[in-house]
């Protein structure tokens, strides 16, 4: 005969494995270090990019008066300044890139865990029936 | 206010019952209004700028996540730019790309904001935004907001200077690249609104998910008065007093949003709060129970009007029947 009871957390089950489910599982592959670790590597290969796209902007923007600008100059100088303000661009997008991950890890702990737990019910639910 | 809440459930019902052909629906219709706005504000590429293309486009986008419509404008919007000049559309790659990495990282579900506000800022009205996204989303939205409002300025930007950009004189240089640059470095209304953006939805999140009664009602009402005071002081500051206008309708028009958005999604009963306290083996749990607002399915009842139809049984065939003589029954 059929449980009402377990096909409907069966249901909301294969719901969650279609929804939210999808995102939320790979992410628990992973432990947290590991997941935000990773992350935050791309977050940096993304960022020096997204530095490189601004820099080449702002050479595009200066074009008409570099050598005016560049004329005395100090070199190393300017350098070093463009240096400095990659690294602290890369450290905004990289600490942005820290608490969004860790905030979707703790999200997806959640969810995961709830899944697992209608799981068990329904492992119970078979259990008991396959007694009776 | 029940026949309200019985629209409401009804429209929910609705929802669930035919969620795949709405939701298909609902990017049908907004990619006709989308790229039909493309068209209209930058139709530089006359193979482009045509009704089939947009029909083509918005069926497409139907059937496809919303990230693809995201995608398909700003392909289009790039086509336009390269029919106007090469420097344009180059600048507007590094633009897309940089908001796409952006996009892509912190925010890349929330394809609807990116694409409603930057068609609202075509509409002059994208402080129902901020908001909103406030409201239903967490912070890292408030980057779908940035990218949908960066992408407005930087076409209308190209439009304000067309001049710039079709003129065809040998001796520029740069100057088509420094004028393209220009629509970001020299505009202070684009930033200003980003700030009050990004002032507006963090306040309304923040009021939000506090565990104060009427959360959503006030993260409304100070959220949409802050936008407003930052928006007027800032077009004040920047004597842009016509922008100014255009701003106080758009806050009217995101307080009725709001309130919209509250009654379908967070309708609360205050007057029903239980608190109730316990513990486990880790924990003590002091927790506050708010019931939702809802109306009971209404129970239907058959009342039969017409009366049951009288069968009337002969003596001849209640004789039969029984069995027995036909004069037993006299």
């Amino acid at each position: 005969m059929l449980n009402e009871e377990r096909i409907r957390l069966m249901t909301k089950m294969a719901s969650y494995e279609a929804r939210e489910g999808k995102e939320h599982m790979p992410i628990k592959q992973y432990y947290r270090k590991d997941y935000v670790s990773y992350e935050m590597i791309k977050a940096f290969v993304t960022s020096t990019i997204s530095f490189g796209i601004l820099f080449l902007c702002w050479i595009i923007y200066k074009m008409d008066g570099l050598t005016e600008f560049l004329e005395g100059k100090d070199l190393p100088g300017l350098g070093a300044s463009i240096a400095i303000k990659y690294v602290v661009f890369v450290c905004i997008y990289q600490i942005i890139a820290f608490f969004v991950y860790t905030w979707r890890y703790k999200k997806a702990t959640a969810s995961v865990k709830e899944y697992y737990y209608t799981l068990k019910k329904v492992e119970k639910l078979q259990e008991k029936e396959e007694r009776l | 206010m029940t026949g309200l809440l019985e629209v409401r459930e009804k429209l929910r019902f609705f929802y669930g019952k035919y969620e795949i052909y709405v939701a298909a629906a609902i990017r049908f219709f907004l990619g006709i209004v989308v790229f039909s706005v493309i068209n209209s504000q930058i139709g530089y590429m006359e193979q482009l700028d045509q009704p089939a293309v947009v029909l083509l486009a918005s069926l497409v986008c139907a059937f496809l996540p919303i990230n693809a419509m995201v995608v398909l404008a700003c392909g289009m919007v790039l086509l336009h730019l390269y029919a106007l000049a090469l420097e344009a559309c180059a600048i507007g790659l590094c633009v897309f790309l940089l908001l796409l990495f952006m996009y892509g990282k912190f925010a890349p579900k929330n394809g609807y904001v990116a694409i409603l506000t930057a068609l609202l800022c075509f509409f002059r009205v994208p402080q129902v935004m901020p908001v909103a996204t406030g409201m239903l989303k967490g912070p890292s939205a408030y980057l779908s907001v940035l990218c949908g409002a960066v992408s407005y300025y930087y076409i209308t930007g190209v439009q304000q200077n067309l001049v710039n950009f079709t003129s065809t004189e040998e001796t520029e240089g740069f100057a088509k690249f420094t004028a393209a640059l220009r629509i970001f470095t020299g505009n202070k209304e684009m930033y200003l609104v980003l700030a009050a953006f990004f002032i507006t939805s963090l306040v309304v999140y923040a009021i939000r998910r506090q565990s104060i009664d009427y959360a959503w009602r006030i993260a409304m009402f100070v959220g949409n008065a802050v936008e407003l005071v930052v928006l007027l002081v800032g077009y004040l500051l920047l004597d842009l007093m016509d922008k100014a206008v255009w701003a106080a309708v758009g806050i009217f028009i995101s307080v009725v949003v709001s309130l919209v958005l509250e009654f379908f999604l967070y309708n609360l009963d205050y007057s029903r709060v239980e608190r109730v306290q316990f513990e486990d083996d880790e924990y003590y749990y002091f927790v506050k129970a708010v019931p939702k607002v809802f109306v009971a399915k209404k129970d239907k009842k058959v009342k039969r009007i017409t009366p049951k139809k009288r069968t009337t049984v002969g003596r001849r065939e209640l004789a039969r029947e029984l069995d027995i003589d036909q004069d037993l029954l006299e």
